[in-house]
């Protein structure tokens, strides 16, 4: 159970397609000419790792809100809405 | 007739990011609104970066000279996203409490340094001329290649010129909003016009591949010249590390007027998916090879290709969606280069005349630009120096973004100097890297400055604890730091 968003647990989800994406090169699939559905196999494989990223991120989301992070969520919008009150009723930020 | 079309379609968009938006009066309003921008107005925003000129121009170039290689950026962009949604909620968290209009606001708060607060603007908006400039010659280069009229490039340059002036002063980043909103939309149109050009001028796309690896397998690898592994992963993990820790002065308004970080976090955990577009022009230049002229310059392709397959009007759609990918990022670059320059440069104390420099500043950056683009001055080695340069900054954002800074600002400050002296070496000096980017090598010396500089900091004052633990109950909790 972890509230720190980057845990160790959630950024080893989000290593997996950025290593997937790294080593496109290395894939033999993709050092040698290949197609897959009558395309090459590098883009279908660009295409998974994208719906890849899209799926780990889902995970880490839902792991994050289930742990804590829903609660740290609304207390960030919370304080956002006194600051903005106070930012309706003095005006202007300062610097 | 394609021209007049082109030019009214450039006022529309303009026009767009000035309609129903009333005048911003003070900086804090025009840089970051109220902090409470919503989801998808965010979203269009954030999405900004991934469709640019360089998505029309540049990508189908690289897969006209590259072949599959031209996926890196479709990697980049991607993985870019994966770290910002680590980082950017957090830095939006510092910026809602601290008070932060721009990204040398974050550097001098968190290090306790106004002069790295400084020179962080000072590299800021010096870099990001070269930037600005790419995307207004882009924009007169599409409509140059679409009319094919000199004349119809140094108009359109102008006259988008003085609009993205006009309504960046006029609505500041909600009217940057408005017309990133028409900018994607057309984009997608342009793009899936330019697909079914292909379709209907070459062939079916599994045939285009079919004789493809017939004629040129190496397009289907990672392997042609320039354009090999090295490059790959030097390329795809430098600009991954320079975006997604987010080093461009210009992306940081988006972040710091989000409503909340869980804005942030809900959309950069989808926008992976406009990565798929990008997929077009990469199919575009590989089709490209098999009927136009192998000198053909890289930057013409996907417009010659669609001169090839389509008909007028629809190249019209083309050149529009190709023009508001430039006026979008160029009126948040301007809005960048301003910001820095007024808020962190200049000590004006007047918050009127502080504004009305600000404004100064967004027609003199876009005046510059223009001028360079006109005059077809090569300052692209500068721009070189803008994605290695920004990068240097990404230790000191790592830092930073921690829950307490515990290494001083001296010490980060002479390694941002020396990995962009080091950039600047390798570019200018035309040093062989082999293949390696410059600004990958160039972290290497940063990174030896910073840790023996803070060490030496550390001996010389070892009572003096460099610590700016921020006072937000909410501080770091959700992005680095101790658990609750």
């Amino acid at each position: 159970m972890s509230t720190v968003l980057a845990s160790p647990k959630r950024l080893s989800i989000a290593a997996v397609p950025i290593i997937g994406m790294i080593a496109t090169p290395f894939l033999p699939f993709v050092s040698t000419p290949t197609l897959w559905l009558g395309l090459p196999a590098a883009i279908v494989w660009m295409g998974l790792m994208i719906i890849a990223t899209v799926a780990a991120l889902q995970i880490i989301e839902r792991s994050y809100l289930r742990e804590g992070g829903a609660e740290l969520d609304r207390l960030e919008l919370e304080l956002s809405e006194q600051r903005r009150a106070a930012l309706d009723a003095n005006g202007p930020e300062a610097h | 007739m394609l021209t007049v079309a082109i030019i009214i379609g450039i006022i529309g968009i303009g026009a767009l990011g000035i309609a129903g938006r009333r005048r911003q009066t003070e900086l804090s309003g025009w840089t970051v609104g109220k902090r409470d921008l919503p989801r998808w107005t965010t979203w269009f925003l954030q999405a900004g970066e991934s469709l640019t000129t360089f998505s029309f121009l540049g990508l189908a170039g690289i897969a006209f000279g590259g072949g599959v290689a031209a996926l890196f950026a479709v990697a980049y962009l991607t993985i870019t996203c994966i770290l910002q949604y680590f980082v950017v909620p957090r830095q939006r968290e510092l910026g809602a409490h601290r008070g932060y209009l721009t990204m040398a606001d974050f550097f001098g708060d968190r290090f306790k340094s106004k002069s790295l607060g400084k020179t962080v603007a000072l590299v800021g908006a010096v870099f990001l001329i070269p930037y600005l400039q790419l995307q207004i010659t882009g924009l007169g280069l599409i409509v140059q290649l679409a009319t094919g009229s000199e004349s119809a490039r140094g108009y359109s340059m102008a006259v988008a010129s003085v609009l993205v002036v006009v309504f960046v002063i006029w609505a500041g980043i909600r009217g940057l909003a408005k017309v990133a909103i028409f900018k994607d939309f057309a984009m997608l149109a342009a793009l899936v016009i330019v697909l079914a050009g292909v379709v209907a001028g070459i062939g079916g796309i599994p045939d285009i591949f079919a004789k493809v690896i017939d004629t040129a397998p190496d397009y289907l690898t990672v392997t042609r010249p320039g354009f090999d592994a090295t490059f790959w992963v030097t390329s795809v993990i430098v600009t991954s590390i320079g975006a997604g820790l987010n080093t461009f002065p210009h992306l940081w308004p988006p972040v710091l007027a989000a409503k909340s970080g869980a804005v942030l976090r809900d959309n950069v955990k989808w926008l992976a998916i406009y990565q798929f577009l990008l997929l077009i022009p990469i199919t575009a230049g590989i089709a490209a090879t098999l009927i136009l002229d192998p000198k053909t310059k890289g930057n013409q392709v996907l417009l010659s290709i669609a001169q090839h397959t389509l008909p007028e009007p629809l190249i019209a759609v083309i050149a529009i969606g190709g023009a508001a990918a430039a006026m979008v990022p160029a009126g948040a670059i301007a809005m960048g280069i301003s910001s820095l320059v007024s808020n962190n440069l200049l000590t004006v104390k007047n918050p009127k005349l502080r504004f009305r420099l600000n404004h100064v500043v967004v027609a003199v950056a876009v005046g510059l630009a223009l001028v360079f683009g006109l005059a077809k001055s090569d300052i692209g080695a500068l721009l070189l120096l803008t994605y290695g340069g920004l990068t240097q900054l990404a230790p000191a954002v790592a830092i930073a973004i921690g829950r307490k800074v515990r290494v001083g600002a001296v010490p980060v400050n002479l390694g941002i100097i020396t990995g962009t002296l080091t950039v600047a070496l390798i570019t200018f000096g035309n040093i062989p890297t082999g293949g390696v980017d410059s600004g990958l090598i160039a972290l290497a010396p940063n990174l030896l400055v910073l840790v023996i500089g803070e060490f030496i900091r550390r001996r010389r004052n070892p009572l003096e604890v460099h610590d700016t633990a921020d006072e937000d109950p909410l501080s770091g909790r959700r992005a680095v730091g101790a658990p609750v």
